[in-house]
C-alpha cells in the first residue's frame, strides 16, 4: 500500500470515526446518568438528519452562506433536543427503577414511533439534503483529492470531545452528570434536583445524536432506515468505550473508524462482521470496555425473581385440553386460519425457548433472532446447496442454532446485565451481516425463495400436524426442563449466583448449557417457520425478530410457564390483523409495547402479584 | 494425623488496607472455634479465603492435609465444607424446601439432568434437613417472606447439604433474640458432636461465644492476637482493651 493512499484512507477512518463518536458519546452520557440503554438513540439522530434537510433548504433559500448551513445544524441539534426531553418526561422517568430489559424494551417502542412518524411526516423516499456552503471543494492530500467536508469532520469528533471536557469539567452541571456517573451517593448528598438533571442530560444527549445526523446530510440523505443503522454501531462504539465513558467511547469511535477504512480495502464483504466481532473480542478481554468500570453493582431484576408457580394438575389438565384443541383445530378451520396457528406455534416455541434464558436464567438475551434466523437458514441452505429433503433440514435447523448458540454462548455467559444484553446484540448482527452480505450463499437481501415441505407434508393440512407435532414436542421438553434439576440449578442461579457458587453449581456452565438449549429449540422455530413460508429473508434475523421474541415472552409474564404461549398468540394475531389495515402498525406496537411496560411495570405476574399481595396485607389489617 | 483444617501464614490487602495478615490457626473434627473480633477486622475475609471465595496474596490453607488453596468455592464445598454469609444468600424465588434441594441435587451431582421431575427429587432428604433446623412449619414459604433469623436458619440446612466435614458460619446468630441465639448454636453444637463436623463461627454474642465454643481466636485490624480456651480470652488484658472493652 503506498503511503499516502494509506494517510488518505486513515483520514476517511477518521471522518467517520468523528460522526460515530458524536452519534454514541450522547448515548453513553444517557447511560451513565440515567441507567438507561436508550435504544431509541438512533431515531433522534434519523430525526436531526431530518430537521436538517428542511431547515438547511428553507434557510439557504432566505440567504445562500455557510453561517445559514451551520444555523439549520444547531436548530436541528436543538431541536432532536427538545425531543427527547419530550421522551424523558413521558416515558424514561417512569421506568427508571423497572428492569433494564423493560427499559430497552419501552425505548424500542419508541424507535418503531418515530420510524412511522418520519414516514408520515417526510415521506417514504429519500431526501438529499443540500451540499455545505464553502465546505463542496477538495484540497490536494499528498496527491489525493480529499473532500474538505470530510476533513472538517475529521476535526469535528476533537471538537465536540472538548466541547464535552469543558462541560464536564468546568460547569456545574457537568459536574453533576459525572457525579451521577461514577457515584451515585455522592450526588444525593449534593441534594441536587436530580429530576431536571436526569432531563437535562437526555437533552444532551438526544441533542448530540440529533447533531451527528444533521452533520451527514451533506454526505448522504435522509433516510427512514438511519436509525437502526447507527444504533447498533453506537451501541458496539459505547460499549467498547465502557457504558458512561466519553473518552472511552472516543477511543472505540476511532478504533472502528480506521478499522472499517480499511477493513472496507481487504474484506469488502465482511465489514460488518469485523465491528461486531471487534467488539465481542473487547468485551471477553475486558468485559467492562476500555475505559468503563466494573457496573457498580448488579441490580437485581426484582420483576423476574418471582417464584415460578408449580406445576399443578389443573395446569395439565388445561395443557391437555389446549392440546386436544389443536388437534381438532382444522375440522373447523379454513386454510387461512390454519397458516395463522402455525405461525403461532412457531412463535411460541420462539418465545418458549427465549424465556428458559430470560425467565428462568435471568439471562436478557436481546439477540434471540440470531438462533431462529440461524435455524431458518441452516435449513433453507441445506435444501439449495445440499439437496437436502425436509426430514433433514428440520434436524439441521436446531443443530445449527444450538452449534452456534453453544460457541457464541461460551463468551456471552461470562458477562452478565447491560453487557451480556448488548454482546447477544452484537452476535446477532454478526449472524444477520453474514446472511445480508455474503449474496453467492445466503441470496443478500432477497434471501432463499422456494424452500418447500417434502411431498407428504406439502399440504396445509399436513404441515399444520407436524409443526403441531414437532413445536408441541419442543415446548413440551422446555417445560420439563423448567422443573427438571437443571432448571431448578438455573433458578437458584439466578436468584443467588454466590449461593449457587457455594453449593457447587458452575453459574457459568449452567447459563451456557440453558444458552445452546434455546438456541437450538429457536433453531427449530426456525427450521418449521421457513418451511411454512417456502422463503427466507435477513429480516428474521433482524432486530425487530428479537424484539418480537421479547414482547410475546413478556407480554405474557416471564414467571408463567404458558405465558409466552398466550404471548406470541396475541402478538402475531394482532400483528395479522392490523397491519393489512394500516401502513401504521409499527406506531401500535410501539404504544402497545410502551403501555404495557408503563401499566406493568413489574411484568403482567409481578403486578398481580403485587396488587394480590397489597390486599391481602389490607384484609389481615 | 493431621487436623481437619490447617492454615498457615494467610494474607490478604485490598489496595493498602490490610484485611488480614499472616492468619494462622487449626481446628479439629468434633470442635468448636469461635473466631471474633470488632468490625472490620477481617474475620470475613478470612472466611472468603477459606472457601475459595476470595484469592489469598500468599499463605496455605489444607483440609484433611489436603491443600485447597486456590481452589474455587464449587471444589471447596464438595470436598466438604459448607459455608454461611454473613448477608444471608438464599434463592429467593424458591421455598425452603426447594432451597434444600437444590443443594441437595447439587450435591448428587443432579444439576445438569434436563429430564427428571425436580419437585419430586430428594423431597424427604429436605424435608428432614429443614426439620434439623427447625425449619419445619415454614418448609414450604418462598425464603423471600422469612424473617431473618429464618433465613439464617436456611443457610445452614444449605451449608448441611453437601454432608461438610466442616463448616464455616460467619455471624450465624445475627438478628436473632437471645433465646433463639443459644437455641442455634446448641444445635450447631450437637451437629458438630454427633457428625464430628468442625465448625469455625464468627459471634459478636459474647454470652454465646463463651458458653458454646471450646476455643476461641480473637482479631484485630487484620492479625489473631489472642488465641485459647474461653476462660483465658475472658481474662486476656489485651483482649480486653481492644474488644471486651469496647463491648462490655
Ligand atoms: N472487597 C473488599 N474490598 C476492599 N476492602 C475490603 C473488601 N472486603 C473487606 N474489606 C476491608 O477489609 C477489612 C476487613 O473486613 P471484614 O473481613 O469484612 O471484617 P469483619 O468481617 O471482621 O467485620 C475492612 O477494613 C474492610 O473494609
Ligand atoms: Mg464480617
Amino acid at each position: 500500500m503506498e503511503p499516502s493512499f494509506f494517510v488518505v484512507q486513515t483520514l476517511n477512518g477518521l471522518a467517520s470515526a468523528s460522526a460515530l463518536f458524536i452519534a454514541a458519546c450522547g448515548l453513553t452520557i444517557i447511560f451513565g446518568v440515567t441507567r438507561i440503554v436508550n435504544f431509541a438513540h438512533g431515531s433522534f439522530y434519523m430525526l436531526g438528519a431530518y430537521f436538517a434537510v428542511l431547515l438547511a433548504d428553507r434557510l439557504l433559500g432566505i440567504h445562500y452562506g455557510p453561517l445559514m448551513f451551520w444555523v439549520a445544524v444547531l436548530l436541528a441539534a436543538l431541536g432532536a433536543g427538545v425531543l427527547g426531553a419530550v421522551m424523558e418526561l413521558t416515558l424514561l422517568r417512569r421506568i427508571y427503577k423497572a428492569p433494564e430489559l423493560f427499559q430497552l424494551l419501552a425505548t424500542f417502542g419508541v424507535v418503531l414511533i418515530v420510524q412511522d412518524a418520519v414516514v408520515w411526516l417526510f415521506g417514504p423516499q429519500d431526501l438529499l439534503g443540500p451540499r455545505a456552503p464553502g465546505l463542496t471543494g477538495a484540497v490536494d492530500i499528498l496527491g489525493h483529492r480529499f473532500p474538505v467536508y470530510e476533513l472538517m469532520l475529521v476535526f469535528a469528533g476533537p471538537v465536540v470531545l472538548a466541547a464535552i471536557w469543558l462541560l464536564f469539567n468546568r460547569t456545574r452541571f457537568g459536574i453533576l452528570v459525572r457525579a451521577a456517573t461514577h457515584d451515585r451517593e455522592m450526588l444525593a448528598a449534593l441534594g441536587v434536583n436530580q429530576a431536571v438533571l436526569f432531563t437535562a442530560a437526555v437533552f444532551l444527549g438526544c441533542a448530540l445524536a440529533g447533531l451527528a445526523g444533521a452533520l451527514e446530510i451533506a454526505r448522504k440523505p435522509a433516510t427512514p432506515h438511519m436509525d437502526v443503522n447507527i444504533i447498533a454501531e453506537a451501541f458496539v462504539v459505547t460499549v467498547i468505550g465502557g457504558m458512561g465513558s466519553v473518552p472511552g467511547a472516543f477511543l472505540a469511535a476511532v478504533l472502528i473508524g480506521v478499522l472499517q477504512a480499511f477493513g472496507i480495502l481487504v474484506f469488502p464483504k465482511i465489514t460488518l462482521v469485523l465491528v461486531f466481532l471487534v467488539m465481542a473480542v473487547v468485551l471477553v478481554v475486558r468485559p467492562w470496555g476500555l475505559l468503563g468500570r466494573p457496573e457498580p453493582q448488579l441490580r437485581g431484576e426484582p420483576a423476574m425473581m418471582l417464584p415460578l408457580a408449580p406445576w399443578s394438575r389443573t395446569a395439565s389438565l388445561w395443557a391437555l385440553a389446549g392440546v386436544a384443541a389443536l388437534v381438532a383445530f382444522p375440522l373447523i378451520a379454513d386454510a387461512f386460519a390454519l397458516k395463522l396457528v402455525i405461525e403461532v406455534m412457531v412463535f411460541a416455541l420462539f418465545a418458549m425457548s427465549l424465556n428458559l434464558l430470560l425467565g428462568l436464567g435471568g439471562v436478557i438475551s436481546f439477540g434471540h433472532a440470531a438462533w431462529f434466523g440461524l435455524g431458518a437458514y441452516g435449513a433453507a441452505l441445506a435444501v439449495r446447496h445440499l439437496g437436502a429433503p425436509m426430514e433433514l433440514a428440520l434436524l439441521l435447523a436446531p443443530l445449527t442454532a444450538g452449534a452456534v448458540a453453544a460457541l457464541a454462548g461460551a463468551f456471552i455467559v461470562r458477562l452478565s446485565g447491560v453487557y451480556l444484553a448488548m454482546l447477544t446484540l452484537a452476535v446477532a448482527q454478526v449472524v444477520y451481516a453474514v446472511a445480508f452480505q455474503w449474496v453467492e450463499v445466503t441470496g443478500g437481501d432477497n434471501g432463499l425463495i422456494g424452500i418447500w415441505p417434502s411431498d407428504w407434508a406439502s399440504g396445509r393440512l399436513a404441515y399444520y400436524y407436524l409443526t403441531l407435532m414437532l413445536a408441541g414436542a419442543g415446548i413440551a421438553l422446555l417445560i420439563r426442563v423448567s422443573f427438571s434439576p437443571f432448571g431448578y440449578a438455573l433458578r437458584a442461579a439466578r436468584d443467588s449466583a454466590l449461593r449457587a457458587e457455594t453449593v457447587g453449581i458452575n453459574v457459568r456452565r449452567q447459563r451456557w448449557a440453558a444458552f445452546t438449549l434455546a438456541g437450538a429449540a429457536a433453531g427449530l422455530a426456525g427450521g418449521l417457520y421457513v418451511f411454512s413460508k417456502g422463503n427466507i429473508d435477513p429480516g428474521a434475523l433482524a432486530i425487530p425478530t428479537s424484539v418480537d421474541a421479547l414482547a410475546m415472552a413478556l407480554l405474557g409474564g416471564v414467571q408463567t410457564i404458558t405465558g409466552p404461549i398466550l404471548g406470541a398468540a396475541a402478538l402475531h394475531l394482532m400483528k395479522d390483523f392490523v397491519m393489512p389495515l394500516t401502513d401504521y402498525w409499527r406506531v401500535l406496537l410501539g404504544l402497545v409495547i410502551i403501555g404495557f411496560v408503563l401499566v406493568f411495570p413489574g411484568g403482567v405476574v409481578g403486578t398481580l402479584r403485587g396488587l394480590a399481595a397489597r390486599r391481602g396485607g389490607e384484609a389481615s389489617r | 494425623m493431621s487436623p481437619l483444617l490447617q492454615v498457615d501464614g494467610l494474607s490478604k490487602s485490598f489496595g493498602g488496607v490490610c484485611a488480614a495478615h499472616e492468619i494462622a490457626l487449626s481446628l479439629d473434627a468434633g470442635e468448636l472455634v469461635a473466631l471474633i473480633g470488632p468490625n472490620g477486622a477481617g474475620k470475613s475475609t478470612t472466611f472468603n479465603m477459606l472457601n475459595g471465595q476470595l484469592a489469598p496474596d500468599s499463605g496455605r490453607v489444607a483440609l484433611d492435609g489436603r491443600d485447597i488453596t486456590g481452589l474455587n468455592p464449587r471444589a471447596v464445598w464438595r470436598l466438604g465444607v459448607g459455608r454461611t454469609f454473613q448477608i444471608t444468600a438464599t434463592f429467593a424465588s424458591m421455598s425452603v424446601v426447594e432451597n434444600v434441594q437444590v443443594a441437595l441435587m447439587s450435591h448428587a451431582a443432579r444439576h445438569f439432568d434436563m429430564l427428571s421431575w425436580a419437585p419430586a427429587r430428594e423431597r424427604d432428604a429436605a424435608h428432614d434437613l429443614a426439620a434439623r433446623v427447625g425449619l419445619e412449619h415454614l418448609a414450604a414459604r418462598p425464603v423471600g417472606e422469612l424473617a431473618y433469623g429464618d433465613l439464617k436458619r436456611v443457610e445452614l440446612a444449605l451449608a448441611l447439604a453437601g454432608e461438610p466435614r466442616l463448616l464455616l458460619m460467619d455471624e450465624p446468630t445475627a438478628g436473632m433474640a437471645a433465646g433463639e441465639r443459644g437455641a442455634l448454636m446448641e444445635l450447631v453444637a450437637r451437629i458438630a458432636r454427633d457428625a464430628q463436623v468442625g465448625v469455625l463461627f464468627t459471634e459478636h454474642d459474647m454470652d454465646t461465644v463463651f458458653s458454646h465454643a471450646d476455643r476461641v481466636l480473637v482479631m484485630h485490624q487484620g492479625a489473631i492476637i489472642a488465641r485459647g480456651a474461653p476462660d483465658e480470652i475472658r481474662a486476656d488484658d489485651n483482649v480486653r482493651a481492644v474488644y471486651l472493652g469496647t463491648a462490655a
